[in-house]
Formats: structure tokens, sequence, C-alpha cells
């Protein structure tokens, strides 16, 4: 079987649409067929995916967990634009000093990257997917 | 490290949300990491090209932006002729020449490049 190298871009924002739910569907089957999930790079309202600060009801399906699970025991590149990160008050460390802010709440396995990565992103990748484009 | 061709897709209308000006910024990162960027704009995504965009509650006006689109090298901006049609927009309301396609085209256009994104 040919591998296929995919990279994954998140427009959709964690609960609020279906596009970040379908993005974990797909690299979840994408992987289970021994495809590869190169990186996913969260844009616009997909930067809230990367919140510290979510939890869902114990009950209810957590997309935070899931991608601390595609983050962390996957070892998959999570990157949020940091444009589309400030802009809506998602801070890691060193942006917090920054601008100035009192609180960091991106979690440990997000990282805060420029537009550079999606573009790099596009170089190695065969296809590239987006999720959640739709208002 | 292969620079690609890369056919973005804006399906959107422009006002409501922070779309457009964020989709402007994904197709200028693109083109300064050497990518060769083609844009086609269909369904309600052809209210972007409207002339006379000139107020934004101050943001970056979406006019101007889009008619510097060539001077950041995203030289082939395509537009789905029926798209116009049914919106009763003809090429002289827009801001700037286009190539006119027709939906066989656009199929074409997206086997003939290398990635499409579809834009917020």
């Amino acid at each position: 079987m040919q591998i296929t190298h995919f990279a994954i871009v998140v427009y959709g924002g964690p609960y609020g649409n279906q596009g970040a739910l379908s993005a974990l569907n797909f690299i979840e089957a994408a992987l289970e067929k021994g495809h590869m999930v190169d990186s996913v790079f969260f844009y616009g309202e997909g930067v809230h995916n990367a919140t510290a600060l979510g939890s869902a009801p114990q009950d209810e399906f957590s997309l935070y967990e899931e991608w601390k699970k595609l983050g962390i025991s996957r070892n998959i590149p999570l990157h949020v634009c940091v444009a589309s990160a400030i802009k809506r008050g998602i801070l890691d460390k060193s942006n917090a000093i920054r601008y100035e802010k009192s609180a960091v709440n991106v979690a440990p396995h997000f990282t805060l990257s420029g537009l550079g990565q999606l573009a790099m992103a596009f170089h190695a990748a065969d296809k590239v997917l987006c999720f959640g484009n739709k208002p | 490290m292969s620079s690609k061709h890369i056919l973005c897709l804006q399906t959107h209308s422009p006002y409501g949300n922070q779309n457009a000006h964020e989709a402007l910024n994904i197709l200028l990162s693109l083109t300064s990491f050497e990518h060769h960027v083609s844009v086609a704009f269909i369904d309600d995504g052809v209210f972007h090209l409207l002339q006379g965009q000139e107020e934004n509650h101050g943001l970056r006006t979406l006019g101007t932006a889009i008619k510097a689109l060539p001077i950041y090298d995203v030289e082939d901006i395509y537009v789905d002729e029926v798209a116009l049609k049914e919106r009763h927009l003809t090429p002289e309301d827009l801001l700037l020449p286009v190539k006119l396609i027709r939906a066989n085209e656009l199929v074409e256009l997206i086997h003939d490049h290398d990635h499409l994104l579809s834009l917020p």
C-alpha cells in the first residue's frame, strides 16, 4: 500500500461546528490505515481547540483529551496560528509576557507558530485537508 | 523542499466574520514561501471581488487587498462565470481582471494543481 502524508488544517472551533470532530475522526482513520499525519494546523476559530481550560462533562466526548492524545501519545505536531490565537486570547508564556497579559492558557501539547508553518506543511504533504470552514 | 502549485478556493461571502481577512493572510504567506498560488472564487466567494469595498469598520479594506493580489504573485485569479451570472454580476463589476471559468474547467484546474486549499 502506498503511504500518504497528510497535513491537516482545522478552521472550526471546539463544539461550535463539526469541523474539529471530523478532523479527529479522519486523523484516527488515516493512522489506523497506516498513513502519516505530518502535522495539524489550527487557524481562525480553530485556535480555541488549543485552550488548556476546556473540559467536557464526564459522560461526553472530550475533544481536548483527543487532541492531547494525538499531540502526546502519537507525537503529531499541533501548530496554532499565532496571529489568530493572540486575537482570540489564546496565549503561551512568551506571548503573555510580550503582550503584558496576566495568564497563559494554551495547552502544553500545542505550539504557537506562524503561517509559515502551514506553508512548510504544503512542501512536504501529499495531501492537505481542511476541516470546519463552513459557517 | 519543493514548491507546490496550490489552488485556493473561496466559496464564502466576505463579511459578517473575520474569515475574508484571515483567508487573505493565508494566500499571502503561501506565496512568500515560494509556492505558486492561484485562487478561484466560486459561489458567494465572488462577492470578494466587487468594486466599491472601501470601508470595513476599521479593518484592512478588502478591496485594496484583493487588488494587490497580483503584486504578491497571486496572478491566476479565476471566477466561476455561472456564480457571477446567478448574482446578476458581470466582469465589469469586479475590482480586477479575472479569468472566467465554468464548473468543468474548475475540475481540470484542481487536477492541474498539487494541492487544493479551501479558504475560510
